[in-house]
């Protein structure tokens, strides 16, 4: 066993230790919790040991080699994306806000099955490692790639910094831990799971704590909706017979306060988010082929309807159990720990400290899981996407590109040890939005239009592209979570949640029209290689398989 | 290969999954958008109650619909995809491997 697992394994054994001078009352401190977790990191790193033995190439440490089971990457595809805000956060806004929260779930499911239906297959016959492969396969212009790792980036690093602060402020939570150390040691673990592990260990990580995730949420299901004879008008009569707004938890406008383009930009950033995510889009090459990409998403859509289903229930629920109990309230009369504690405190008043501490442990591995997803992603950017696809033109060393993979995970190690720090004082949402605004806004109209559209050119993705990232970026720089909470201005200049109503058509329109105007030889060559695409896209003849290690 | 050239278990092919996820787009986006309208421009009509004296709406229904929606869609693609894609997919790659191998 190497020399740095086995370093890690003492300082998580140790971890108990560590808690002992920690207040041992009240919510911050919980045995089964850290016990629960221990376990959880103890088994995934002796996962990434016997993964690391296998993990010797680069298409080893990218895609597992194209070897993992539709079964397997599905629920691994569920673990990378639901993160701990699909429980925790949704939950609370539910709590508080009534049925306007179900907005940030159901266009996730039609997100998914978009994303079935229209890219799985062909992102799988046409890729290779990444979603940028997919773009690259017919514009081959290196300003294209170099468009799409800085997209790429500022996807990974932005929702990267949201991870690591959610992070850190649940441990501090939960734990009763230092911020800066929890900081510390999610990195760490991150670090050391993708640096040894690479795809394989990720998998793994992703697949169990989709496991726990699923279960977790089927027991505090079961167990809420039998307080209430398993029916739910019954439990919504509660939760309405507690919540001040009555019977109107169940009426549009609580959140969103019926803004149409307010509840558009969130709806649609939400659905062609996904689209656009680069660690998610990376999972549909980990199949042998198009049919087992198909599958995967599939079992992992299934996974999150399901789940998504807890979370209306949990959401409501909770409100019957939790709303203005003492026990869960504060003397000032604030919900102890806040609106992202809900699903705990419900867990805690129907399983006890046992089912609190689970969850616990659960929540802070959904945690871990993305973040591993993320810098796998990231790591692949640069050193696939942007050393050995531009740097080196194609003709890079696969040790060499190997190696770089694994630095570049120590470096974003470094970066978001850093940015999660730094940024600890900001709002998770307004990092997190940037991320699926330009996912859905650039990512996915370069994706579909590359694989729909024959008169995609690279000039037309490159100028198209840019214009669109920059106007994204402006709008949510002149939005309210940025303008006025961050900069101290008095009012926004853009007055939208997220800018996706208008960057995601801009996308679209600017990609369009500076294809329709590039007359020039290369813009020829991409038309031509259109047919061509076509049949690897319908067919995968061609297509990477899988690999045996 | 050229369009031209397109064999007719090609063109099935891409017929067939161009027509189902052209169908399947329209399904999904179109329960989006009226979930999308309930919430926003019709808030009224999303807020009328389907079962008297409780808080279950037009739009809580909608949205657990929307949910079984997308998931019914997801199982009957792939049902569908795996009676019908993946054969004609194994055809055209044996024909396209012919011509190669001829040429």
């Amino acid at each position: 066993m190497s020399t740095a697992i086995r370093l890690l394994l003492f300082i998580v054994l140790s971890a108990p230790f560590a808690f002992a001078d920690q207040p041992s009352s009240g919510p911050s401190f919980n045995p089964i919790a850290v016990a629960i977790f221990s376990l959880f990191v103890i088994f995934t790193l002796l996962i990434t040991w016997r993964a690391a033995k296998k993990t010797k190439s680069r298409e080893a440490f990218y895609t597992a080699g194209g070897g993992i089971s539709p079964v397997q990457n599905g629920f691994a595809i569920a673990g990378d994306f639901m993160s701990a805000a699909t429980l925790l956060g949704i939950t609370g806004l539910i709590f508080y806000t009534g049925i306007d929260a179900m907005i940030l779930a159901f266009p996730v499911i039609i997100g998914w099955t978009l994303s079935l239906v229209v890219i799985a297959e062909k992102l799988r016959n046409l890729g290779k490692f990444t979603f940028v492969d997919v773009i690259s396969y017919r514009l081959k212009a290196n300003s294209v790639r170099v468009l799409l790792v800085l997209c790429s980036l500022v996807v990974v690093l932005f929702y990267l910094i949201g991870q690591m602060v959610g992070a850190g402020k649940l441990i501090q939570l939960l734990f009763g831990l230092d911020y800066n150390i929890a900081i510390i040691v999610v990195s760490a673990l991150m670090v050391v799971y993708v640096y040894f592990g690479g795809m394989i260990a990720t998998t793994w990580v992703q697949m169990i704590k989709a496991g726990l995730l699923m279960l977790g949420g089927t027991l505090i299901t079961c167990l809420l909706l039998s307080r209430f004879g398993f029916d739910f008008s019954t439990l919504m009569v509660a939760a309405a017979d507690k919540h001040p707004a009555g019977l109107d938890i169940g009426a549009p406008g609580g959140w969103l306060k019926s803004n149409p383009l307010n509840v558009w930009t969130v709806g649609l950033t939400m659905v062609f988010g996904i689209m656009g995510l680069p660690h998610v889009l990376m999972r549909f090459l980990t199949v042998k082929n198009a049919s087992s990409a198909r599958a995967s998403v599939g079992y992992a859509t299934l996974l999150m309807s399901v789940f998504y289903i807890f979370v209306l229930i949990i959401g409501f629920g909770s409100i019957a159990i939790l709303w203005e109990n003492p026990n869960y309230y504060s003397q000032s009369g604030e919900l102890i720990g806040g609106s992202n504690m809900v699903a705990l405190h419900a867990a805690k008043d129907l399983g006890g400290d046992y089912l609190l501490g689970f969850m616990s442990a659960v929540a802070f591995a959904t945690i871990l899981a993305v973040v591993a997803g993320l810098t796998l992603s990231g790591a692949a950017a640069i050193s696939h996407d942007l050393y050995a696809g531009v740097i080196k033109r194609g003709q890079a060393n696969p040790d060499m590109e190997l190696r770089l993979s694994r630095i570049v995970t120590l470096v974003f190690g470094v970066i978001a040890t850093v940015l999660g720090i730094a940024f600890q004082n900001q709002n998770i949402a307004v990092v997190t939005a940037i991320a699926l605004a330009v996912a859905a806004s650039v990512n996915f109209p370069l994706l579909a239009l590359s694989i729909y559209w024959k008169g995609l050119t690279s000039r037309g993705a490159v100028l198209g592209g840019s214009l669109t990232l920059v106007a994204a970026l402006t709008m949510i720089i002149l939005s309210d979570a940025v303008w006025v909470q961050i900069l101290g201005n008095s009012s926004p200049l853009f007055p939208y949640i997220y800018p996706t109503v208008f960057s995601l058509p801009l996308g679209f329109a600017t990609m369009i029209l500076f294809s329709v105007l590039d007359r020039s030889r290369r813009a020829e060559t991409e038309r031509e290689a259109f047919e061509e695409q076509l049949i690897r896209a319908e067919t995968g003849l061609g297509a990477s398989g899988a690999s045996h290690h | 290969m050229n369009k031209q050239d397109r064999s007719a278990a090609f063109k099935t092919l891409v017929r067939s999954r161009a027509r189902a996820t052209l169908f399947c787009f329209t399904l999904l986006c179109g329960t989006l958008a009226g979930n999308l309208l309930l919430l926003s421009s019709f808030s009224e009509i999303g807020a009328r109650r389907i079962i008297s004296d409780t808080p279950i709406t037009v739009s809580v229904a909608c949205a657990i619909a929307t949910i079984f929606i997308g998931a019914i869609t997801t199982i009957v693609y792939i049902l569908w995809a795996n009676k019908r894609i993946d054969p004609l997919t194994q055809l055209v790659s044996s024909e396209l491997n012919e011509k190669a191998t001829s040429q």
